[in-house]
């Protein structure tokens, strides 16, 4: 019996559980066991969107000790923009030096000790959707969380890089071209894009510049990949999330895979580099499994359809013509071989563990 | 009065490791113990399922089965009876982890690393370092992205075997590479002496004293003999000398069948191992020299007394590695004429005039005389693919 690696399946119909949080103190508006479709606004919160410092004291002239005694404005007061928040009379009360607030906002410190006051911007409020068709499973109100049960389409990838992200799924190019830079274009920002057999590391930047959400594509440098990760490793984040399919190098996204994902075109996913996978809702009548598949390897016959793992040829594929047992390699080891006939004609003898059953 | 009759025992060892499974089949009889047979299979199989197919095709009443899941401990066991006068270490380099044991005079030391030729083995070194060690020094002009690649898939398919010699190489280069991150860590544990000093350690070191270094793990896996044997032999006994900066004179051999920590699990059975050498391939010895002088000039004679009716005279240069093919039948001594400050880690050429005692092997007898600072780098590109020419691999 000839023993070598299968490839799991890359996709698979499944029920995922998909978790909404929402910001501190936000209004929750549905309950468990409720039907939501994707546009239903599942929470309304308000989000702070930055801060801005003012050296108050250096404006008034005053030492950052004196700076209480000028405020206007105490912390937790809402200010509009161009209200003065501290003054200092000079010259007998004739003439006043003013700070005024830069941004709309609430001021929440005064540091006497430099000087400054510190301001948040208005919080921003923000709508929660649920993003997926399915059922409110459940609701933390401590931690401002509502999970939803939902149908899914989820793709496992060999290698990922970053947080989780959301966007419309946008297939590209081919499936065993690189993608260029040329073909990145505007239309592709907040998107997932899905295609090519390789990503580098400068096309990747302008995704990012473009902020594209997350790249599923068949492969990309290791170089690229480790300059990337950083010691963080995988839970590294760049600004947008990764998922290669096949692994490191130019390989081929798989052409089932990506004919496949043509009628996902357009549809809201969630991309998690960190566990490289890509879920889809979907509401289609497929029917779900919820087994996992964790048998890695598989027995190889006459022809069976094989990716080369070897450094020559890795990532093509091939046919198996002849299997042979205990064969002698020139470069010292004794394995089981299998002779495979690559897409191009030519024969190669290699041992049955570079190989990986695909089909 | 009944005469007993010696009955053969049979032993059945399975090895666990991360990425192989291996399985020995061995007799003793009359505290001899044979090698008669061996299996393996790739360790992303079930555990139960290799065993059955092991005890169907072995098993017989009586025969005991034994297993090694901690390669490490059995590797401590299999040298600390046979070496215990001389300091001998075992290198083991796997796929998802790697160790270093070390013994000498009642002492042992293990060190593990969780790093082996697959798994960890780019992680464990940042961007610019693997661009040093494995694009410019890697003794190929290919394609530097695309060996990378490969050894990080590695890491995707760890029980992947190396399909041709180029691809042993990497792993060999792999193994070297994972040897002087040991080695940076734990200096002593490649010293034959205690002080690190070589003023110290001449007085140490006497003037017979010999490392032993047996190179195991999947790194190191060769199986047969076969017509680049020799090449791969040299191979790694350079990857050791290089990955380690060695110091001293170093007798070194090879667990190709990655069968040392099961003779280990023998001698906890009492089972009399009368030699490791004849499971193990002798490689040879190493010889370096310690000095300053530029590259270039020569450092003195080297003259071997290998049993031929003339001592061997080489005549070694700064800088260079000379490697002698003398094979394992050849064992001798070698005396010295070398200049003032050229060293054998301290000892000079007087006091080492009689008694070192070197081997051929496999590799043959190498002689290190590259320039030595306190922390020596690893081979460039340059010298390696000189090495590997003149080992017959330059065309691969």
């Amino acid at each position: 019996m000839f023993i070598t690696y299968r490839r799991l399946p890359q996709y698979r119909h499944t029920v995922h559980s998909v978790k909404r949080t929402l910001p501190q103190d936000s209004q929750i508006l549905v309950k468990i066991g409720d039907e939501v479709r994707p546009e239903k606004i599942v929470g309304i919160g308000r989000k702070s969107v930055g801060f801005r410092r003012v050296n108050a004291a250096e404006q008034l002239g005053v030492k950052p000790t004196e700076l209480k005694e000028h405020v206007t404005k105490m912390p937790g007061s809402y200010v509009n923009k161009d209200d003065v928040i501290a003054e200092n009379k000079k010259v007998f009360g004739l003439r006043t030096a003013k700070v005024t607030s830069p941004i709309k906002g609430v001021i929440v410190s005064i540091d006497e000790e430099i000087g400054v006051i510190t301001m948040n911007y208005e919080p921003e409020e923000l709508k929660i959707v649920s993003g997926v068709q399915g059922t409110v499973s459940d609701i933390d109100p401590s931690e401002y969380t509502v999970t939803m049960k939902t149908n899914v389409l989820e793709l496992t990838g060999r290698v990922g890089l970053g947080n989780r992200r959301e966007g419309a799924i946008h297939l590209v190019g081919q499936p065993d071209l690189p993608i260029s830079e040329k073909q990145v274009e505007a239309s592709w920002e907040n998107k997932i894009i899905v295609g090519g057999s390789l990503i580098t590391r400068k096309v990747l930047y302008h995704c990012i510049a473009l902020k594209v959400q997350g790249i599923v594509t068949g492969g990309m440098h290791w170089e690229d990949y480790a300059a990337l990760a950083g010691s963080r490793g995988k839970f590294e984040d760049v600004g947008i999330s990764i998922i290669l399919m096949e692994g490191y190098g130019n390989m081929p996204l798989s052409r089932e895979l990506f004919d496949y994902m043509h009628q996902y075109e357009g549809k809201f996913s969630f991309i998690e580099g960190a566990t490289n996978k890509l879920v889809v809702p979907d509401s289609s009548d497929i029917p779900r499994t919820k087994q996992k598949s964790d048998r890695v390897y598989g027995t190889l016959e006459e022809g069976t359809l094989v990716k080369l793992l070897t450094l020559q040829r890795r990532g093509e594929s091939g046919t198996i013509k002849e299997l042979h047992e205990n064969v002698k390699l020139e470069n010292g080891i004794t394995t089981d071989t299998a002779t495979v006939v690559a897409y191009d004609g030519a024969e190669i003898e290699v041992p049955v563990n570079s190989l990986e059953i695909v089909s | 009065m009944e005469t007993q009759t010696a009955a053969a025992q049979t032993y059945i060892v399975t090895v666990f490791a991360d990425t192989v499974y291996r399985a020995f089949l061995f007799i003793t009889l009359h505290d001899n113990l044979e090698l008669v047979d061996a299996m393996t299979a790739p360790g992303f199989i079930e555990q139960e399922l290799f065993t059955e197919s092991v005890r169907t095709r072995w098993y017989k009443p009586g025969a005991k089965e034994l297993t090694v899941t901690n390669r490490k401990i059995f590797n401590l066991e299999s040298i600390k009876d046979v070496f215990p006068e001389q300091k001998a270490i075992v290198v083991d380099i796997g796929t998802k982890s790697s160790s270093i044991v070390s013994y000498k005079e009642g002492l042992f030391s293990i060190k593990e690393e969780d790093a082996g030729i697959a798994k960890g083995l780019l992680s464990v070194l940042d961007v610019p370092i693997i661009r040093h060690t494995f694009g410019d020094i890697l003794p190929f002009d290919d394609d530097k992205a695309a060996v990378l690649d490969y050894l990080a898939e590695k890491e995707l398919y760890p029980e992947r075997y190396p399909s041709t010699m180029r691809e042993r190489v990497i792993d060999i280069f792999a193994a070297r590479t994972l040897i002087h991150l040991f080695a940076q860590k734990n200096p002593r544990l490649f010293s034959i002496t205690r002080s690190l000093d070589k003023k110290l350690a001449k007085h140490e070191m006497g003037t017979s004293s010999t490392g032993i270094a047996i190179l195991t793990g999947e790194a190191y896996l060769d199986h047969f003999s076969h017509p680049l044997k020799n090449a791969t032999a040299a191979l790694t006994a350079f990857s050791f000398l290089d990955g380690a900066s060695l110091r001293g004179v170093w007798h070194v051999y090879q667990d190709g069948e990655g069968i040392l920590s099961t003779l280990g699990r023998l001698r906890k059975e009492k089972v009399v191992i009368d030699s490791l050498t004849r499971f193990i391939t002798q490689l040879g010895t190493v010889i370096n020299l310690d000095h300053s002088v530029e590259d270039g000039k020569e450092l003195g004679v080297l003259r071997f007394d290998l049993g031929y009716q003339l001592p061997q005279e080489v005549h070694i240069r700064a800088g260079d590695i000379v490697r002698l093919p003398f094979n394992s039948e050849h064992t001798g001594t070698v005396t010295m004429e070398l200049l003032k400050d050229v060293s054998i880690f301290g000892v000079t050429d007087s006091h080492m005039a009689e008694n070192v005692e070197v081997l051929g092997g496999a590799a043959g007898i190498i002689v290190d005389a590259r320039k030595r600072t306190e922390s020596m780098s690893i081979a460039t590109q340059p010298q390696l693919k000189h090495w590997l020419q003149d080992i017959g691999l330059g065309d691969i």
